[in-house]
């Protein structure tokens, strides 16, 4: 079966679009730029994947996305606008009414994502009578349903079980189905299967690619491993220190890393097709949030800087075909 | 295996299992088999990865190596001296030449010393030397593992976690030992600093003559860091070859979905991903016969019935299957 | 009691947390309060000599049960003792016996919480006895043992500990069991240290602020259990000047010198309280989650 992945989007509206995000937050030690002017868009049917690694805010995104970032030491900025509505500013009785409801949230770690003193059945049951009028009975039934959907074996057994008596595959799937159990129309998976066993992860990513298509959602999936997203997403953002540094569809990425930081990361991981006898390094670290000054975040680390980039940062240019990338070294060697 | 050098390290029926302690009002359980009559052995600077999946006892069998955890049967020699058999003082003698790196760079260093005491500890413990020889030995491993030495009066938290793991590597390297067990020692960190700790790794081994035991789930890092590999299911070793042939030539069926599971950087390479069936098996019930048969695509009668042995099928590639 | 037992167990497992940093004591109102409160008091006790407008065991019957005046700040007792004088005497000794015991305890207790966390043989001993004191109450442990030796300040101060011992034992034993499965624990058994050197090195060390917190309530709850033995005639000899004693001969004349009962009492809340903010504060202020920053 070869692999088609969905890009047409520009001529759909996007389901869900932010724009200009930033999450900044005020602490005792300066104000930490977690995601500093970010814009994407998602669309109905496609998955859209988040790369990079850890502190570079993508999971701040996602977070902003359904306002679960606490705003005393948060501030955000810029729109998320979801049926012409912009997120950040609904009050908060419209948020609960979209979370688990129209935009859900898959996190990474199955167990403390789930309530251990309550059976499986009755949490997505809680979740389904939250946003429907059903009664408990129904609530029940439909959560047989979900569970049957995530391809829980056993699910009439399964469904009065408590979290700690799964594995954490079928953990997962519990956490997909209440995610999933309104019908959502987004879908936020947060390194949905870091946690787990490769041969587990194999079967949770093709168990998410499989509802996506069946429930035509939008799919936001958040992750750090580049396999993963060859595998699982049509269109790919990665991030860097707060911005997103380059985007592309899935195939061009692959094919035509543009952005240093992007083939740095491709380049450095020990993939198992690969042979070399040194694995390339990415020498220095991340920055850490507060040190970013006003040029290229990923400057001190790049081989083609030059001194423009520690002087002015590089904005997002169209190289073609949707392919945008924020470095210098490339728009000014195309131009 | 067909050397007749006596190799650096040799496992032998190593087993461990876990019971739960008998109460009167408890009936009594079945015991855990974490690690159930392991098998190997390492040359000297060689590295021999363990791989498998969560429950398949490659942690277990990495500390009761070390004995950090007590087998319950089996042996473990080292350079000929069987480690089990050894009283406190005497393995407490033999830990200078076997040393481990853990999983966890944030857990493994006290929070409350300094970076330079902490890589110091070793060489407090077997050096007769002087606080300044100390020093100057301290300066020299961080200098080693990439750490600038003006870092030494540093605390752990002021580091990032690939470097906290350089600080638990500088530990180890201290006292030069002749085999070091890392247990997933990258998982934690994030790809672009896992190749540079990897990196570290394997130039230490070229320049100390190191042996290293393995222990990983990735299996794109097992892949470069590795001369042999063996792969683990439930407490068994159920595949043991070179690394070429491993990744090339997988016999067992568990191996071969294993490796057609991890997801392949490329998207134009999407091809038959076989996928595996159901759930691990409990480690306190396992199934009859091969552990693997529940899930197993060649599964027949006779897996039911009795354990494949491991036994040699082509040269140096060892599987236990009745049918590979 | 239990709650606060589990709370500070939580502290000595954090591997994270700023150790270099004094912002926390601006951002800490109720350790700064309480730390605030404490120093006044022991300012007071110590400089008591300097302080105290009379002698405090100089009896005058002729100004006996006279009310706060500008000669006697805090009035006379039955006796025409100048209550202020007194009052500020005693600080001394609550102030003494608090430390002491928690001193005392929390030696004591780490020695056994330590054998029982780490030494299987000795841990089912070591807790069926703390098990035993804990179930005689408190009060009535230190009065008991106040009935069989001379009434004196150190006997006093023995007294109290005996019954704060078990606390501070259960403590140190369940840290003990969690922070023996610590990694840089088992890292240092592998690198071939031995018990001692772990015990002092690693795991004292890492137990350092659940103890601190704990020693602090333990300080608070001996200065009242003094002042209670002195109520109950059981505690230091009347000799000496106590709350605990100055508020028992009180309590005769509530009804026409209320004073004499009063100030006592207010300088034992406000010590009390004191020591109480200060380990609330501490315990706020040492948490890791509370104080880590994203």
């Amino acid at each position: 079966m070869t692999f088609a992945p969905n890009n047409t989007q520009s001529n759909k509206e996007p389901l869900l679009e932010v724009v200009n995000l930033k999450t900044w937050f005020d602490t005792l030690a300066g104000t930490v730029r977690s995601v500093d002017g970010v814009s994407y868009q998602v669309y109905a049917g496609q998955t859209l994947g988040i790369v990079g690694e850890s502190g570079c805010g993508k999971s701040v995104t996602a977070l902003s996305i359904l306002r679960l970032v606490p705003t005393p030491p948060a501030r955000h900025s810029g729109q998320i606008l979801f049926h012409k509505q912009n997120l950040l500013e609904l009050p908060e009785r419209d948020m609960r009414a979209i979370r688990g409801n129209q935009i859900s949230m898959v996190f990474q770690e199955p167990m403390t994502s789930l309530n251990p003193v309550m059976s499986i059945g009755a949490q997505i049951a809680e979740t389904i009578r939250l946003h429907q009028k059903m009664t408990q009975h129904q609530a029940i039934k439909r959560s047989l349903e979900m569970l049957r959907l995530v391809q829980i074996p056993e699910p009439e057994r399964r469904i009065n079980e408590y979290p700690h008596q799964l594995s954490g595959g079928m953990r997962q799937r519990v956490m997909i189905a209440l995610a999933l159990v309104c019908n959502p129309q987004i879908l936020i998976a947060d390194e949905p299967t870091t946690a787990l066993d490769v041969t587990i992860q194999a079967q949770i990513l093709a168990l998410i690619k499989r509802l996506r298509i069946e429930l035509g959602m939008g799919v936001i999936l958040i992750t750090h491993d580049l396999g993963v997203v060859a595998e699982s997403c049509d269109r790919v953002a990665v991030m860097y220190a707060g911005k997103k540094v380059e985007e592309a569809s899935v195939i061009d990425l692959f094919d035509q890393p543009l952005h240093p930081y992007t083939k740095a990361l491709m380049s450095s991981m020990p993939s198992m097709n690969k042979h070399s006898k040194r694995l390339p390094e990415i020498p220095g670290m991340v920055p850490s949030p507060k040190e970013l000054g006003k040029g290229c975040a990923f400057f001190a680390r790049c081989s083609h800087s030059t001194l423009k980039c520690e002087q002015e940062t590089p904005l997002l240019t169209d190289m073609g075909s949707d392919h945008v990338v924020a470095c210098f070294a490339v728009t000014e060697e195309h131009v | 295996m067909t050397d007749s050098t006596t190799p650096l390290l040799q496992v032998i029926g190593l087993t461990k299992h876990y019971v739960s302690p008998r109460r009167w009002f408890i009936p009594k359980q079945a015991p855990v088999l974490a690690v159930d009559d392991v098998s190997f052995q390492i040359d000297a600077a060689e590295t021999l990865s363990l791989v498998g999946e969560s429950g398949c006892g490659k942690t277990t069998t990495a500390k009761c190596v070390m004995r950090l955890i007590e087998p319950t049967s089996g042996s473990v020699l080292l350079q000929g001296t069987d480690l089990l058999s050894l009283d406190a003082k005497s393995m407490r003698q033999k830990r200078r030449d076997l040393q481990i790196i853990f999983q966890d760079p944030y857990a493994s260093l006290n929070p409350r010393l300094k970076s330079s005491d902490i890589v110091a500890e070793p060489l407090i413990n077997f050096t007769p030397l002087s606080r300044a020889e100390r020093e100057e030995q301290v300066q020299w491993l961080f200098a080693k593992v990439g750490l600038r030495p003006e870092w030494a009066s540093r605390y752990p938290h002021e580091f990032s976690g690939g470097q906290r793991q350089r600080l638990g590597i500088a530990r180890a390297l201290a006292l030069k030992p002749k085999l070091m067990v890392c247990d997933e020692p990258v998982s934690a960190l994030d790809v672009s600093v896992q190749a540079q700790v990897v990196n570290l790794l394997m130039d230490l081994q070229d320049e100390f003559g190191i042996a290293l035991l393995f222990v990983a789930h990735d299996l794109g890092v097992v892949r470069h860091i590795s001369h042999r590999v063996a792969v683990m299911y439930l407490g068994h070793i159920i595949e043991i070859t070179t690394r070429d042939n491993l990744f090339d030539n997988p016999l067992h069926p568990y191996t071969d979905i294993l490796l057609s599971s991890v997801p392949v950087p490329n998207p134009s390479q999407q091809s038959n991903r076989r996928l595996l069936e159901g759930d691990p098996p409990s480690q306190s019930a396992p199934p009859s016969g091969c552990r693997f048969h529940t899930r197993c695509p060649l599964v027949q009668a006779i897996c039911k019935e009795q354990k494949p042995e491991l036994s040699l099928r082509q040269s140096d590639h060892w599987v236990a299957c009745h049918f590979r | 009691m239990n709650q606060k037992i589990s709370i500070a167990a939580d502290l000595a497992l954090e591997p994270e947390y700023r150790v270099h940093n004094f912002r926390w004591l601006r951002k800490n109102p109720t350790l700064a309060v309480g730390s605030v409160m404490l120093i006044a008091m022991i300012v007071i006790a110590v400089a008591a000599p300097w302080i105290a407008t009379h002698d405090p065991l100089e009896i005058d019957p002729m100004v006996r049960m006279q009310g706060p005046s500008t000669e006697h700040h805090f009035g006379t007792d039955a006796q025409g003792r100048d209550v202020f004088s007194r009052a500020v005497w005693g600080g001394r000794v609550s102030l003494t016996v608090g430390l002491s015991v928690a001193l005392l305890a929390s030696v004591i207790g780490i020695g056994l919480g330590l054998i029982a966390g780490f030494f299987q043989w000795a841990d089912g001993l070591i807790m069926r006895v703390m098990d035993g004191l804990m179930a005689i109450p408190g009060i009535l442990l230190a009065i008991a043992l106040m009935a069989v030796t001379r009434a004196s300040l150190l006997t006093v101060i023995v007294a109290i500990t005996v019954p704060e011992i078990p606390r501070v034992v259960r403590l140190v034993r369940s840290l003990s069991l969690t922070l023996r499965e610590q990694l840089y624990v088992q890292a240092a058994h592998s690198v071939g240290t031995q018990l001692p050197v772990i015990l002092i090195r690693h795991v004292l060390p890492n137990m350092m602020a659940p103890l601190i917190v704990q020693g602090s309530f333990v300080a608070a709850s001996a200065v009242l259990i003094e002042a209670s033995l002195s109520f109950l005639g059981v505690g230091v000899p009347a000799t000496i000047p106590s709350w605990g004693n100055m508020m028992a001969e009180g309590r005769n004349f509530v009804a026409v010198a209320f004073h004499i009962i009063l100030y006592p009492g207010l300088l034992l809340a406000f010590t009390v309280l004191s020591i109480n903010l200060i380990g609330d504060g501490l315990r706020d202020a040492l948490d890791p989650r509370l104080s880590r920053q994203l």
